[in-house]
């Protein structure tokens, strides 16, 4: 003390004498500051005391929440995918009671609740906040509410709520395309308006869910009422009524989307359909798929974990997430830019494999029995002959591929809004350079001609690539959303297709050539999918299968070695389509995995999803009708 | 018994003891008179007393030496904590020590400072100034770690306690003055970068009658409970506005409005005399000490303490916006008590040796 008051400083070391004086600047800020937390207190408890005195004692009315309704989402012809039913679910408040699981017991012997929901209930606790209302089960039925209303008094820290839960009538089918909505957590409140999300208990996870979660929510309203001196409401002063969020008419064909989710079978994959002159998306199916019902309520934890552990990865989109090597269906592009390079390309002898000049290794192609002989582009497409794409491929070099291939917009996002969408890989030696310092080979070019390798494409990705085939170059975004209607204004936001380019390849007969190709896949005597193009009905279309082997080794090699090949082991099979040829109204992907070949399962969903697809454009559209005639 | 008494100042002890009780009693009034939450509060401040007890024992140069190691395993704490906050899902910053759950976030309040005090005390082996650069550098990374938790008020908290412990350890006029204009220039180019909910905090603040039902309720409640308390208060357990659930987060960050208009001036002036004494003592052990580290552990704690009560009634008076800091030793909650006395503790520890 006698130190601190005699500035007894002298015999100290220059640096706990600078020290020394901050901290009695500190100090002095300290007071300082603290001078201004009293005036601000004096000012607002003795200086305006009466006029706060006042408005306390005025202070009757309180400031409840009125949460929005959330937007519907409909489908392009109405058809509902997303609504609101009303629910009562009971919720437990951890601090309003001494002992959660107590309550919990008590509750049990109340009604009934599954094991499955309280080991949900004991799991989730972490996440939620003690002060707000966790939800210990949802859906009550009328008889449950009264039971629990009649046991009231031996439940403190329990509540009976009604609230609007969401409901998918689809359940499985629109699944990833829709996404779903969960329990705001903490995560989220970090991020949020509080004051927009007042009330609410929910917001948009995943698929359509998230990426319109803006238009969706809708806005608060807010009911002032007058409470008596315990607090007890008396009446209500006056309220502002909330906003319902916006409806959502996506560009999505229902009856298509069952179509494709049907015609998948049991198979994993994905199937992804658009109109090729807008770029909307009319169908988006991933399988295996889940039940959004059950992870809307935020309270089936263990099913959530059902699903996450799963090797199938249910909650997967493939459509935007998974990645897989396009296999065969590539080598239309590169036919594409054959045409372009040299305007009439070589026919390729192919005597069922590939030797890069000067080199042993053989590329086989996939008819190594006897080679497919003497080739030119159309029937090197159609036949999907390996060796003329080796060849090709070899010819052109890598750096060439990545070019080319880019404007079709491999390798990158489609931007069709559901988040996240993975853009694949387009290599180049740069790319490999850079992720897993290497150089790049010769050979690694001669994969990538019959579409394996390092590439990896989305199917929702393809889908778009083969609209710019059957538009003749004109590229859009692909879209999702065909409008939004404000339901509190009648107003309608529609949302026109996006024109973001066209991929020129020096001549638009070079595209009928590609085009033609792939209409004797389909159609041709020898075309790899001939046995779907005899049960299209009344249309022709354009193809190209795709076979991707998943393992190093050939189906052939197995059966050598005498190993048993497995479902597992089975190629995935894609198949990319259009249709109709001159006017296409749809552009089909699809792949199924291990399901062999492009050949089988991928093109039978394609036919019934264009079989499907036409017919009801013939129906209702006022230029089929003509053709209709015609035919 | 000598022994005793040097290594504690009883002091500081009573008044941290009548602050933590103080808060009890306003948490069983704001908590609709929650005993269940009382005692649980209670063992807690228990739990940090006994911890800022034991820390005073320990000699400082002990302390002093062991505290590299405290801010490493505190930074290897938080990567754990966001390692698994990927494998589980949404925002983690907790850690479960069996059924025990601390966060790793508050200890930096305290470790980070510590570390800085030891780094700005070593001989100096190379010159000042790259001292100060490492310093910073052990600022950013515990901050950056926490800001991804993501958790964006403690990580300017985190901030702040090692600027200031920089700020005692030495940094150059200069530096201070440049750095204190670059803050007042960032702010029209941060402003658009801030979120809407954000912007509106602060607008709200300048006029809360701008939007009464929205972002200004809180802080109008909130000054009308303050304002209401008058001279005197209006008793324990009777503040109509908090009772009526007119003030949001009532144990928690607004705790103080509760206090404010139940115990009126007296008990507002008192309370904050009671934080300022605190301060004063931490401040004034550290003015005494010969050693540079207790002077900048010392000055740090103090600071910190005040910031955090400056902060917290500013905002619920309506001088500041809304940021979400709790007031010490009162709000709900275990961690920042624990991290708080045990600041106090290794002070007050360092008393005896600078005599």
């Amino acid at each position: 003390m006698a130190r601190y008051l005699l500035d007894g400083n002298a015999g100290m070391s220059s640096g706990v004498r600078m020290t020394s004086g901050r901290l009695v600047f500190a100090m002095s800020m300290v007071i300082l500051l603290s001078l201004v937390l009293f005036a601000r207190l004096y000012y607002l408890q003795v200086h305006s005391y009466s006029t706060y005195e006042s408005r306390s004692a005025d202070n009757r009315v309180q400031v409840v929440p009125l949460p929005p309704v959330r937007g519907l989402i409909f489908d392009r012809n109405g058809a509902l995918m997303a609504s609101n039913l009303p629910v009562h679910q009971l919720e437990v408040i951890p601090y309003r009671t001494a002992d959660v699981e107590e309550l919990v017991n008590n509750i049990v012997q109340i009604i009934p609740i599954e094991q499955s929901e309280i080991e949900d209930f004991w799991q989730s606790r972490r996440s939620y906040s003690r002060f707000s209302g966790q939800a210990l089960k949802t859906r009550l039925s009328d008889q449950e509410v009264a039971m629990l209303a009649v046991e009231r008094h031996r439940l403190p820290g329990s509540r009976v709520r009604a609230e609007l839960q969401r409901f998918y009538p689809q359940k499985e089918v629109g699944a990833h395309i829709l996404g779903r909505v969960g329990r705001i957590d903490r995560e989220d409140e970090q991020r949020l308006d509080p004051a927009r999300y007042r009330g609410l208990q929910y917001i948009g996870k995943s698929g359509v869910e998230l990426m319109l979660e803006e238009q969706l929510v809708g806005e608060p309203g807010v009911s002032q009422v007058e409470t008596n001196a315990h607090g007890r409401r008396i009446r209500q002063l006056s309220s502002v009524s909330p906003k319902s969020g916006k409806n959502i008419y996506l560009t999505l064909d229902l009856g298509l989307q069952q179509v494709a989710y049907d015609a998948l079978e049991e198979f994993s994959g994905a199937a992804v359909a658009l109109e090729p002159q807008t770029g909307k998306v009319l169908a988006m199916v991933s399988k295996p798929s889940y039940d959004p019902n059950f992870l809307s309520s935020g309270l089936k934890k263990t099913k959530y974990q059902e699903y996450l552990g799963s090797k199938d990865d249910p909650l997967i989109n493939r459509a935007t997430q998974g990645l897989y090597a396009p296999g065969s269906t590539l080598k239309v592009f590169l036919a594409l830019a054959a045409y372009e390079i040299k305007k009439n390309p070589p026919s390729v002898f192919c005597p069922g494999y590939f030797t890069i000049p000067g080199k042993k290794r053989k590329y086989r192609c996939w008819r190594d029995e006897y080679g497919h002989g003497l080739m030119n582009l159309e029937q090197a497409i159609a036949q999907s002959c390996d060796v003329y794409f080796y060849t090709l491929a070899h010819e052109m070099g890598i750096s060439e591929i990545y070019y080319r291939l880019s404007r079709f917009g491999f390798g990158s996002l489609t931007e069709v809004g559901l988040q996240p969408e993975k853009k694949g890989i387009l290599p180049s030696p740069e790319w490999k350079e850079w992720t897993l310092g290497e150089k790049w080979y010769t050979g690694e070019t001669i994969s990538v001609g019959i579409g394996q390798g390092y590439l990896l494409v989305t199917m929702m990705q393809m889908a778009n690539a083969v609209s710019v085939i059957a538009n003749r170059g004109d590229k859009f975004k692909p879209q999702i959303v065909e409008q939004v209607l404000d339901v509190n204004t009648g107003e309608v936001t529609e949302f026109e297709p996006e024109l973001v380019g066209h991929v020129d390849v020096g001549d638009s007969r070079y595209y009928e050539k590609v085009i033609q190709g792939m209409v004797e896949v389909v159609h041709g005597n020898r075309g790899t999918a001939r046995r779907i193009g005899r049960e299209l009905n009344n249309f022709r279309a354009a193809g190209k299968t795709g076979t991707v082997q998943v393992l190093s080794k050939t189906q052939a090699d197995l059966k050598e070695e005498n190993i048993e090949i497995t479902k597992d082991m089975l190629p995935h099979g894609i198949f990319v389509s259009f249709a109709p040829i001159d006017d296409p109204q749809i552009v089909v992907a699809v792949i199924a995995e291990h399901s062999e070949s492009g050949s089988k399962q991928a093109a039978s969903v394609a036919r019934d999803m264009m079989n499907y697809y036409i017919a009801e454009q013939q129906a209702t559209g006022p230029q089929e009708n003509i053709q209709v005639t015609l035919n | 018994m000598y022994y005793l008494t040097n290594r504690i100042d009883f002091p500081t002890l009573v008044v941290v003891m009548a602050v933590c009780l103080t808060g009890v009693a306003i948490l069983y009034s704001a908590s609709s008179e929650d005993m269940d939450l009382v005692v649980r509060q209670g063992y807690r401040i228990g739990l940090a007393v006994m911890i800022m007890l034991a820390l005073a024992f320990v000699p400082t140069d002990t302390i002093c030496r062991l505290s590299p190691y405290i801010y490493l395993s505190g930074l290897a704490l938080l990567i754990a904590v966001l390692v698994f906050g990927t494998v589980g899902k949404g925002a983690q910053r907790w850690i479960d020590l069996g059924g025990f759950c601390f966060q790793p976030a508050e200890l930096m309040k305290i470790a980070v400072p510590l570390a800085i005090a030891w780094l700005l005390t070593r001989p100096p082996l190379v010159r000042k100034e790259f001292y100060i650069i490492f310093g910073l550098i052990g600022v950013l990374i515990p901050v950056l770690l926490v800001y991804m938790q993501p958790d964006l008020g403690t990580a300017l908290l985190i901030a702040a306690a090692g600027m200031i412990a920089i700020f005692f350890g030495g940094l150059a006029r200069r530096w201070i003055v440049t750095m204190g204009v670059m803050a007042v220039l960032a702010v029209p180019i941060i402003w658009p970068f801030l979120r809407e909910y954000q912007q509106a905090r602060v607008i709200a603040m300048f006029n809360p009658m701008n939007d009464p039902l929205g972002s200004g309720y809180h802080t109008i409640q909130s000054t009308i409970a303050i304002g209401s308390g008058g001279m005197l208060g209006k008793g324990w357990l009777n503040g109509t506005q908090s009772q009526l659930d007119f003030i949001p987060e009532r144990q928690t960050d607004f705790v103080f409005s509760v206090f404010a208009e139940e115990f009126g001036l007296v008990g507002t002036y008192l309370l904050i005399l009671a934080y300022l004494f605190i301060i004063w003592r931490c401040i004034q052990i550290a003015r005494q000490s010969e050693s540079q580290f207790v002077q900048i552990v010392g000055g740090t704690v103090g600071v910190i303490l005040f910031l955090h009560v400056f902060v917290n009634i500013g905002m619920v008076s309506g001088i500041l916006p809304v940021v979400g800091v709790p007031l010490p030793l009162v709000s709900y909650g275990g961690t920042s008590i624990v991290a708080l006395l045990a600041g106090i503790g290794i002070v007050m520890g360092a008393k005896s040796e600078s005599a």
